[in-house]
């Protein structure tokens, strides 16, 4: 399809659902069954919404993880999802329950920050791994730890091939390994490095996404081209990677130098990614676009600071998460509060 | 202070002289517009050229009219509603009297130092008029003159020497731009200025509003042009551009009142900085190939500033600092722009604003005096009063009266007993029981004047006179013969200005020893080559000298400027005995620790 | 080389100033400023605050003083907590860094219409150069080295700081081969021969301050093994770190032992406004281990009760996360930590409320600050004036004093 066509049918537009959040959260994603959108946060919690037409109710979080929870997965085949934390604890929660509780967890999964999990399509197995360089795999079910190895460089993104047969990890450095995971050897790399720069002398950002589309010949990782450090300016970037060969299809370069860091890249079956980035207040895309084009088909400022995007089962409605929290030097008060950040999550229709 | 004027004039009210200013302009007649604080609107002055009225007495600083300085037709024709007025001042004596007269009032019964002897005199006006010593002959026959007029001679030959626009160029570069880099047309237009004695206040409005058509003037944009360029990821340093110009302009450094009323100093608000900037914000750089340039873009609103204690919203619209705002003018539509610089331009660099006046005056006092009446020279408000108040007063007035003629301010300057004094008490006799002898010199403040201050040279100054010192001047200013400068003297430059200049931003306003220079006067290669010998150096013509005594005057001559005395002619006689076998060796290094010795580095 | 009986010669009264008083000749007391420009996130450093709103993804980790914790990337650094002094309270003024830089450097005194001198520069004006004549302030940076007079404000280039950059001499530092060193000897004795001519009757401070800067260019001169990095050994070189601020580091504690009296060192690019946490882990790291290693040389040579160590920035950031992951610039609420000469060993002073956004007890600013490191360092309270040209300035903020739980 071409660019107009495209857009013709899948221009994402926005509903009048907003969800409200008071505090800033990670990622926001509707489950396999389409009844609930899961979110994880800054706060600790993972938040739940059951989802009904064009109704959502909040309910009551799962609670137990600490500082950050960046890490989220839903495991196939059950309605279970995995979520990480910032201080070395992966939890496996049973999401539909009314009050969840965690079926297992592990507080000392890893030394510190949890980067990234990803489930096998089977279900069976859980990876994970962060800035303790490990790899851990673990069954789904009980959390018994069944094989690490070491990962030359901090882990920042995992996922796994939908034929399972590979574990697919993306580094601060921007490289992206092929795990043979009966081996734990690396098959190969793909070479994303656009998505790192030593500034000066900050080491700035890396893979901070990667996903496959659904029949895994396409690989799409995010993150920000020529990042550097302090403000942290760069473009906006998605690289999408002809699995097969290894080669490098399309550079999705977006926006301005201040346009922050692409959270997010997800494929829609019809054969688009579509992508969000956020920076600061008012800046980053939420953008779609079909490697086999040079242009994207859909670009949008309209909602900026996008987190995360999630496809419903529907094929035609979107979870947008978007990050509210001004940036601003020194004392600002609201009525005699300092006042932290909070998210919105945006329901988007085709 | 009572002044008596020359009037010649008719009542005109303020809308009034406002439609003379368009109908001057109109008539692209020279209508600089000078507004000066002066009387009831009735009075108004003539000079000779003009008819007189009337005369009358009145204060200075009561009421404002505008003065037009324009040929005699224009002014006739318009007589009836145009007034001129130079300020005569009623004490007809000579200004320097006048000066050393309120200077003295500030002693309190100490005792001044007396009049610099010839040699310390000859060297300190050459330093501050030329920009360099003088040769030994020249000291020479200045020594050896008997007119006593020899003074008064000097200064006029000095102020007449070609020597004076260079040096000025030199000196005011350094004051407007605080080394932050030199453009080829902006040493023109400054050198061009100095050399037909531009009045200070038309230099300034060519400076605050840049013509890029006028080649004469083009030159002059390098002052904003520079300060707003393009630096990295910075911010376009518009705020800075604004306090300069408070700065070097009305010598008020707004910096702190950018965000805020200033906080200490109760003179300096936050519209006064933003009144300022206002015009500013709309000026970006636009250099040609060889040419600096900026352009402006039209002033459509007023700037809306709150200061971060208060959060009430303020505008103001362009604002002379500590002046009433200025209303922008209503744009025609198909009509060109208003320039917003050339309001600018025509209101600040006037005798109506006082600090303008005063600004200069304290500059050029300092210049001459090595302290400023005002001092730090930026930072005239209510809780920094000028040591002596009158005396700024009086300078602010004469240097309006005399259309800011920085050349004649210069020379009223020099002529004075200040200015001639010498930089020490007289060294104290074992008996000596005068007064001056016992003063406690440790104790003297610069801004008593008791003493002449020491001066910083600026790293041209040190480099002209080294290089007059060390007879390699000739030589090295010789062109090379494609006409470029000579390499190695502008290597020399580049490592002077190195070693003796400030960092950029950095006033040079006063001396300044630092372990760079000592380094660069120890080690440096070029610097060291100075004094070896080459024929017509100091070097050569010293060696070739038929008595040491002879070698001794001559070398004291070229370095310090003065002949040595019995003791230094002894001591140097015995060390060329002592090293007589490396004489050239010994010559140089003994010339070597007079031109690093704070004799020679210092303008004193 | 000069023989004992020239530098005998030298005079150590030119070397001092005439303000400093005998009993301050004998003081060696020594400083090392470390500054992280941009600003240091006091919450991914000194002052954790695990697992609340704004506290980030780190850990509080615990260290060698019980009780006290610190954040997970300074974990070399928390084993040497016990030679430490953290004050987690203080509050100033300015949230920019172009004010804030110079506010914070120069202790923000109150305002006296002059350019008040960094802290280098008062340190070399108050104490001037140690027993060992070396230059008095050194300034260890990246990119380009020179003479810095700037930072010595109203009290002349001086006191200015000599910079190497990125731990390169200065230039000139050689003795120019055209002259022998019994030349050098002649020719710079008959050069302070004529100015001691040329000060009779007239106000010394010139002549003196030219005296000084001759000086300290010759002691320089001696000490051109000041910047071989060849020396080095690869124990150090590892324990340290090969890093910009490694070298820098390891290069500080060279020029503390050979007797400079203030040396700062400069890291830049700390403004982490967006991605702070990835950032933070970045530069924290580079920090936290070579100044692990510092403290424990120091202490191991015995020199940390004569050098006074002290890491700052202009100011902390933000409590709060914006949208672009970053902390903004914070004088709320910060840390500073220091250690050796005459400060406590081990405390922690000042508290911040649980969400780290205000300072819960008594706000310092930087002229208390100021006025305990001078206070350590052996200032006599009735040195702590300038003479400006006749104009009496505090060295410090005049309402301010030291604080007392950060002194031995």
């Amino acid at each position: 399809m071409d660019n107009t066509t495209l857009l013709s049918e899948f221009e994402p537009k926005p509903t009048k659902q907003v969800i409200e959040y008071e505090r800033q959260l990670f990622q926001a994603r509707f489950s396999p069954c389409g009844k609930f959108l899961i979110a994880s946060g800054y706060d600790a919690t993972i938040q739940r919404w059951a989802v009904s037409g064009n109704e959502t109710k909040r309910l009551s979080p799962c609670l137990g993880h600490h500082a950050w929870v960046p890490c989220l997965a839903f495991i196939p085949t059950t309605e279970r999802i995995v979520s990480a934390d910032s201080w070395g604890q992966i939890a496996v929660w049973q999401y539909a329950d009314e009050t969840p509780a965690p079926v297992w967890k592990n507080d000392a999964a890893h030394d510190g920050w949890v980067r990234a999990v990803a489930v096998s399509p089977d279900g069976q197995r859980i990876a994970s791994g962060g800035n303790d360089r490990m790899l851990r795999i673990w069954s789904a079910a009980d959390g018994k730890l069944l094989k690490e190895w070491p990962h030359p460089e901090k882990i920042f993104s995992l996922c796994f091939h939908p034929s399972g047969s590979s574990l697919v990890s993306g580094d601060l450095k921007g490289v992206i390994r092929d795990w043979d995971i009966d081996t734990a050897t690396v098959r190969r790399e793909l070479d994303a490095r656009v998505l790192y720069q030593l500034d000066k002398i900050q080491e700035c950002g890396g893979v901070r996404h990667l996903s496959f589309n659904h029949d895994g010949k396409r690989l799409a990782c995010a993150g920000q081209k020529t990042p550097g450090g302090g403000f942290s300016t760069g473009f906006p970037c998605v690289l999408v990677f002809d699995w097969d060969d290894g080669q490098l299809l399309r550079e999705m370069q977006m926006g301005k130098n201040d346009d922050g860091f692409a959270y997010d890249a997800i494929f829609h079956p019809a054969g688009f990614v579509m992508a969000t980035s956020c920076a600061f207040p008012g800046k980053g895309f939420v953008w779609c676009w079909t490697p086999q084009s040079e242009k994207p088909f859909f670009e949008s400022t309209s909602i900026p600071n996008g987190r995360s995007l999630s496809l419903h089962p529907d094929g035609r409605r979107i979870a947008l998460l978007v990050s509210k929290s001004a940036n601003g030097n020194g004392r600002v008060l609201v009525q005699g509060v300092y006042q932290g950040g909070s998210a919105q999550i945006h329901i988007l229709e085709f | 202070m009572n002044h008596r004027f020359e009037v010649m004039a008719s009542p005109m009210t303020t809308t009034a002289s406002q439609r003379v200013i368009r109908r001057l302009k109109a008539l692209k007649a020279y209508a600089t517009l000078i507004p000066i604080r002066l009387l009831p609107v009735e009075f108004l002055v003539s000079n000779a050229r003009l008819i007189k009225l009337f005369s009358t007495t009145f204060d200075v600083g009561e009421v404002s009219v505008k003065r037009y300085r324009l040929s005699q037709k224009v002014v006739c024709g318009l007589m009836a509603t145009v007034m001129i007025m130079p300020v005569l001042h009623a004490d007809e004596r000579l200004l320097p009297v006048r000066m050393d007269e309120l200077v003295a009032a500030g002693f309190a019964g100490q005792q001044p130092a007396p009049l610099a002897d010839d040699a310390e005199f000859l060297r300190r006006i050459w330093l501050d008029l030329a920009g360099r010593i003088p040769t030994s002959d020249d000291t020479r026959h200045f020594l050896d003159d008997t007119d006593p007029d020899k003074r008064s001679r000097m200064i006029e030959q000095l102020l007449a020497a070609p020597t004076y626009a260079q040096r000025m160029q030199e000196l005011f570069h350094v004051v407007l731009m605080e080394r932050r880099g030199d453009h080829e047309k902006w040493k023109q237009y400054l050198h061009n200025a100095f050399e037909r004695n531009k009045p200070w206040d038309q230099m300034v409005r060519e400076v605050l509003n840049p013509d890029p058509q006028d080649e004469n003037r083009r030159g002059a944009a390098f002052f904003y042009a520079k300060r707003i360029e393009a630096n990295g990821q910075n911010p376009i340093d518009h705020p800075g551009l604004t306090r300069d110009v408070g700065r070097l302009f009305l010598g008020a450094d707004l910096q702190c009142a950018q965000c805020h009323d200033h906080l200490f100093i109760d003179d300096y608000k936050q519209r006064d900085f933003q009144g300022l900037y206002s015009v500013y914000l709309n000026l970006s750089a636009k250099n040609g190939p060889d040419i600096p340039a900026v352009t402006e873009k039209p002033m459509k609103k007023k700037l809306e500033f709150i200061s971060v204690f208060d959060p009430t919203q303020n505008e103001t619209g362009p604002r002379i600092p500590f002046g009433s705002e200025i209303p922008i003018p209503e744009q025609g539509k198909d009509a060109a722009p208003v320039s917003m610089l050339a309001l600018l331009a025509s209101e600040l660099p006037t005798a109506q604003t006082a600090l303008f006046r005063k600004n200069i005056a304290n500059r050029l006092w300092f210049l001459m005096m090595g302290r400023g009446l005002v001092h730090p020279l930026d930072l005239h408000h209510s809780d920094n009063p000028p040591s002596h108040p009158e005396l700024l007063d009086l300078l602010a007035s004469e240097i309006v009266a005399h259309q800011y003629d920085i050349k004649w301010m210069l020379r009223q300057l020099a002529l004075s007993q200040t200015y001639q004094r010498s930089s020490r008490y007289p060294i104290a006799s074992a008996n000596a029981d005068s007064a001056a002898a016992s003063m406690n010199v440790e104790q003297v403040r610069p801004q008593s004047y008791l003493l002449a201050n020491e001066k910083r040279m600026m790293a041209e100054q040190l480099l002209h006179s080294t290089l007059r010192a060390t007879g390699n001047f000739e030589r090295l200013q010789q062109a090379t013969v494609d006409g470029k400068p000579n390499a190695e003297l502008t290597e020399l430059t580049r490592r002077f200005v190195a070693a003796f200049a400030n960092e950029p931003r950095e006033p040079e306003d006063q001396i300044n020893p630092s372990v760079k220079g000592a380094l660069f006067s120890l080690n440096d290669d070029l610097v060291l080559q100075l004094l070896s010998r080459r024929s017509g150096n100091l070097i050569d013509r010293l060696l070739a000298m038929t008595s040491d005594e002879l070698l001794a005057d001559e070398l004291y001559l070229s370095v310090f400027t003065r002949r040595p005395n019995n003791e230094e002619r002894n001591e140097l006689v015995a060390w060329l005995t002592k090293h007589n076998d490396r004489r050239e060796k010994a010559i140089a290094n003994w010339a070597w620790s007079m031109l690093t010795s704070m004799e020679f580095v210092v303008n004193h | 080389m000069l023989g004992a009986a020239a530098a005998g010669g030298l005079g150590l009264g030119t070397f001092l100033q005439p303000c400093v008083a005998d009993e301050l000749a004998k003081n060696d007391k020594q400083v090392l400023l470390i500054w992280l420009d941009g600003g240091m996130s006091q919450l991914e450093s000194w002052d954790p605050k695990p697992n609340t709103e704004f506290g980030g993804p780190f850990r509080a980790i615990p260290t060698s003083v019980p009780g006290i914790h610190v954040c997970e990337l300074l974990k070399h650094t928390a084993k040497q907590m016990h030679h430490l002094a953290v004050l987690r309270s203080v509050c100033t003024q300015d949230n920019s860094h172009s004010a804030g830089v110079a506010r914070i450097n120069r202790g923000d005194p109150k305002n006296r219409g002059v350019e008040y001198p960094y802290l280098g520069s008062a340190v070399a004006k108050l104490l001037g150069p140690t027993s060992s004549g070396m230059p008095p302030y050194i300034w260890i940076k990246p990119n380009s080295g020179g003479f810095k007079a700037s930072d010595a404000g109203f009290l002349g280039a001086k006191y200015g700081a000599l910079a190497l950059g990125d731990g390169k001499p200065p230039e000139n530092l050689l003795l120019n081969k055209s002259i022998s060193s019994e030349e050098d000897e002649l020719r710079n004795e008959l050069r302070r021969k004529f100015n001691d001519r040329y000060a009779v009757g007239r106000r010394t401070e010139w002549t003196d301050a030219n005296s000084y800067v001759y000086e300290l260019a010759q002691k320089l001169m001696k000490r051109d093994d000041l910047f071989d990095e060849s020396s080095f050994t690869d124990k150090d070189r590892q324990r340290y770190g090969t890093h910009e601020l490694g070298r820098h580091l390891l290069l500080a504690r060279r020029t503390l032992e050979t007797g400079v009296r203030f040396v700062k060192v400069n890291s830049y690019h700390w403004d982490s406004h967006g991605d702070n946490f990835n950032a933070s882990e970045s530069l924290i790291s580079q920090f936290d281990q070579p100044f692990a290693a510092l403290i424990e040389d120091l202490h191991q040579r015995s020199m940390l009760d004569n050098v006074l160590v002290i890491v700052m920035s202009e100011f902390g950031r933000t409590p709060k996360i914006n949208s672009h992951v970053g902390r903004d610039h914070w004088p709320e609420a910060w840390s500073i930590a220091m250690a050796g000469a005459g400060i406590r060993k081990g405390v922690v002073v000042g508290k911040t409320n649980d969400q780290g956004t205000f300072v819960e007890d008594k706000p310092y600013d930087i002229g208390h600050l100021f006025h305990t490191w001078f206070k350590a360092m052996g200032v006599p309270p009735d040195k702590m004036e300038y003479d400006n040209q006749g104009q009496p300035l505090p060295v410090a903020h005049d309402d301010c004093g030291p604080i007392a739980e950060l002194l031995v």
